[in-house]
């Protein structure tokens, strides 16, 4: 064998790596870069099953890690078929709420999308009903319980009216009415202000100030979807940048 | 292009139910500059109540 060869293998023999060295490597570089990314891009997708939209959109709760606790946001995202990956730019742009490039990872909405925000992706869906038959003090604890400011009255399963706060003054303490006896079919405000899901939030505030209502009842092709209140308004209001 | 039937302002039709709506009555676009909202009585099988339509300037009607 000739000198400069048996060189060369000697050489080759010392540059030779373990096997899965670079693969070592590789992982180590890629939890590295893992790491330095900020916490909010890695929301937990969990699949509404009980949403009333329809099969083009489907409708998501996702969890976001802001600092140290996990905040549940629903958004609606357009289904292309295969699985969505959270953190592309469309469902991002979909989400709306949602900015995980801020450094602390929090969901300030832009003002471009905050101002074509539907009402459907805001409303309060959890409504809050009660029979009309009963009385005003059980609407009044539950209201108390629960700390909200109205109760939808319903009627054999449909909606008939709302209870709110104002009928609680103005037409039952103010007139000494008994609370045990009054029933709740009585004393609500009727009728019932419905807006369609495809309403903006901006259109939203522009209805309630012109109507002098504080609570719509958002819809979705006739049916009752839930309740946004004033309430409401000022925590999608409180999202958007303050220079807005 | 579509056009406000209010003020003439020109529309994208990319950007409707977002800068602009149909009014519920004439079917013409209208900016949301010019809507108007307006309180219609439903009635239906369980009773009636209010559902706000978006109406141009010209089908809101006047007191």
């Amino acid at each position: 064998m000739p000198k400069r060869a048996r060189e060369s293998s000697t050489k080759r023999e010392e540059v030779r790596r373990p096997k899965g060295f670079f693969l070592v490597r590789k992982r180590e570089a890629r939890e590295k870069r893992r790491s330095r990314r900020p916490a909010a891009i890695k929301p937990k997708l969990k699949r509404d099953a009980a949403s009333p939209t329809p099969k083009s959109l489907r409708a998501f709760s996702v969890q976001l890690k802001v600092g140290e606790r996990w905040m549940e946001r629903r958004i609606q995202v357009k289904a292309r078929g295969g699985a969505i990956n959270p953190h592309s730019a469309s469902f991002l742009h979909l989400s709306g709420d949602i900015s995980p490039f801020s450094p602390k990872g929090g969901f300030i909405t832009p003002p471009s999308l905050f101002s074509r925000m539907k009402i459907g992706e805001v409303a309060n869906r959890k409504l809050v009903k009660m029979d009309g038959g009963k009385s005003v003090l059980e609407a009044c604890r539950l209201m108390g319980r629960k700390r909200i400011g109205s109760v939808l009255v319903t009627l054999n399963g449909h909606p008939y009216g709302i209870f709110t706060e104002r009928d609680l003054l103005s037409k039952v303490l103010a007139k000494g009415v008994d609370l045990r006896k009054a029933k709740l079919k009585d004393y609500s405000s009727r009728p019932l202000v419905m807006v369609d899901e495809n309403y903006t939030v901006k259109e939203c505030a522009r209805i309630m100030s012109e109507m002098k209502v504080r609570r719509l009842l958002v819809t979705s092709k006739g049916k009752l979807i839930g309740i946004f209140t004033s309430s409401d308004l000022t925590r999608v209001l409180s999202r958007a940048p303050l220079d807005f | 292009m579509p056009k406000c039937s209010c003020c003439g302002r020109e529309l994208k039709e990319k950007d409707k139910e977002k800068t602009w709506r149909e009014c519920r009555y004439c079917g013409l676009p209208v900016c949301f500059n010019c809507t108007h909202y307006l309180g219609t009585t439903v009635r239906d099988l369980f009773g009636d109540h209010v559902e706000v339509v978006c109406v141009c300037g010209i089908c809101k009607p006047r007191k």
